[in-house]
């Protein structure tokens, strides 16, 4: 071979050579710091929804302790001021069915801020006591089937608890179906949650109305370091599969 | 007349109790030996005052509701406890119930019910608020209370037919209608029914109905 083009061989091997590392540095760091940022971002929110529920446990305790009592008392103090009248009071009666409204109202409230029922008895009876709520407003048909043996921290459960309410919020709304089973199961260190609904499936709805509670849901499933897989056809119901890993 | 029931009141809110103060006072069935703030101060207050009936909230500090109605239920079985709770928290009740209460009310009860419930429980008998919805009833029904009456009195066909429809939530008047009595018969058959299940209300028919499978929800 020509000792020239030896040169010219060697000069645009070591180019490419260089050029490679050149590229695979720079789609290395691109990933580095994609992944970085993924990491940054995720950690973020999961702050974000800590402060959102510990902002939403302390309104309920407020609602619950302080203004609860506080209206018990003064539906108490109404009644007796009623008593000490002669003849019976109109507006006084009235007051005192106003605030038993606003107590029940505070009640509904408080519950809806906070699951109590996930920090005292857990995962299973949180999801339980969710469904039966259901089950006494709605003509579907509610099945839970709850496989998990692992005993999850506090803040998995809220995530997961959070995620659930929202799927079946959605599949309630927005599906039109008879029946939604849901099913919890723990394998292989994997928690692998079903919703499956007989209802109208995606294709009949709007798709900025399904694209939002869709978005919202993988966004939950992003959070908890898990994804979500959603299975539709128009007329034949929908499959919601979410696989998180357990205790991250 | 008999004398007033010995009452102690527990709850750590001080202005609720003070609340309950001015809806117990000038009754003569009923007198505050006592109140508390947390679940151990109840305990003490009720070694001291020995009272027929203690009222006490569920979640206090310390040691709560909870905790206290078992300890109490265990060292002195003759005074009864009933459970006051703010909004209808149906896992606390059960838990109060099956810690030994004999029955529970809530913080916006009126001064009616509340010495109602006072008397039934200090006769032995289980109170269950008025406003116990059918999803309570079966929790409580499902419950291990040491209390509630387990054994199935025998019923006659119409009074089975009547607690059914008592628990479908129809009135005396309805049910009436419904069977072709007259209102007042309906009303012996509701008396009878009671006396049989040991209820003050319609929500112990419906509790003792669901628990002895008498009604299905």
């Amino acid at each position: 071979m020509d000792p020239y083009e030896t040169t010219i061989y060697h000069a645009v091997l070591i180019t490419s050579l260089v050029l490679g590392t050149v590229i695979i540095y720079f789609a290395v760091s691109v990933i580095r710091i994609q992944r970085r940022h993924f990491e940054r971002k995720r950690s973020l929110l999961i702050s974000e929804i800590a402060l959102l529920e510990s902002e939403r446990t302390r309104i309920a305790n407020d609602l619950h302790d302080e203004l609860g009592p506080l209206l018990s008392v003064t539906r108490i103090q109404i009644s007796k001021a009623a008593d000490q009248l002669a003849t019976p009071a109109y507006y006084l009666e009235k007051a005192e069915a106003n605030i038993l409204t606003v107590i029940e109202r505070l009640g509904g409230i408080a519950r809806n801020l906070t699951p109590k029922l996930l920090v005292t008895k857990g995962l299973e009876a949180a999801l339980q006591d969710f469904i039966d709520q259901y089950r006494h407003i709605s003509s579907i048909r509610f099945r839970l089937c709850y496989e998990v043996n692992q005993h999850l921290s506090g803040d998995q459960s809220l995530l997961i608890y959070r995620l659930v309410q929202e799927t079946v919020h959605n599949a309630v709304k927005h599906s039109g179906a008879h029946q939604i089973q849901l099913h919890l199961k723990e394998y292989d260190k994997q928690l692998y949650i079903s919703c499956k609904d007989d209802g109208n499936g995606f294709a009949s709805l709007p798709a900025s109305e399904n694209g939002m509670g869709l978005t919202s849901l993988h966004n939950r499933a992003e959070i908890a370091g898990g994804h979500l897989q959603c299975t539709t056809a128009a007329g034949s119901g929908t499959e919601y599969f979410f696989q998180i890993p357990l205790n991250i | 007349m008999r004398q007033p029931l010995r009452l102690v009141i527990a709850d750590d809110y001080p202005l609720f109790l003070e609340g309950l103060h001015l809806l117990l006072e000038q009754q003569d069935e009923v007198h505050i030996v006592g109140e508390a703030h947390n679940g151990t101060e109840l305990l003490e207050k009720v070694a001291s005052c020995k009272p027929d009936v203690v009222i006490t909230d569920i979640q206090m500090p310390q040691m709560d509701g909870v905790t206290a109605t078992r300890i109490i239920r265990s060292r002195f079985p003759d005074t009864k406890v009933i459970a006051l709770t703010m909004f209808n928290e149906e896992h606390l009740i059960v838990d109060m119930i099956e810690a030994g209460a004999g029955g529970y009310l809530l913080k916006s009860t009126s001064k009616g019910e509340l010495l109602k419930a006072v008397q039934s429980v200090a006769d032995g008998y289980n109170y269950f608020c008025n406003h116990t919805s059918i999803r309570l009833s079966k929790l409580i029904a499902q419950s291990r209370s040491p209390l509630l009456h387990p054994s199935e009195p025998l019923f006659t066909e119409k009074e089975i037919d009547i607690i059914r429809l008592i628990c479908e939530q129809h009135v005396s008047k309805q049910i009436a209608d419904l069977t072709s009595l007259t209102h007042r018969t309906v009303e012996k058959y509701r008396d009878r029914i009671m006396n049989k299940t040991g209820s003050k209300n319609v929500v112990g028919i419906v509790i003792y109905a669901i628990k002895n499978g008498i009604y299905r929800v």
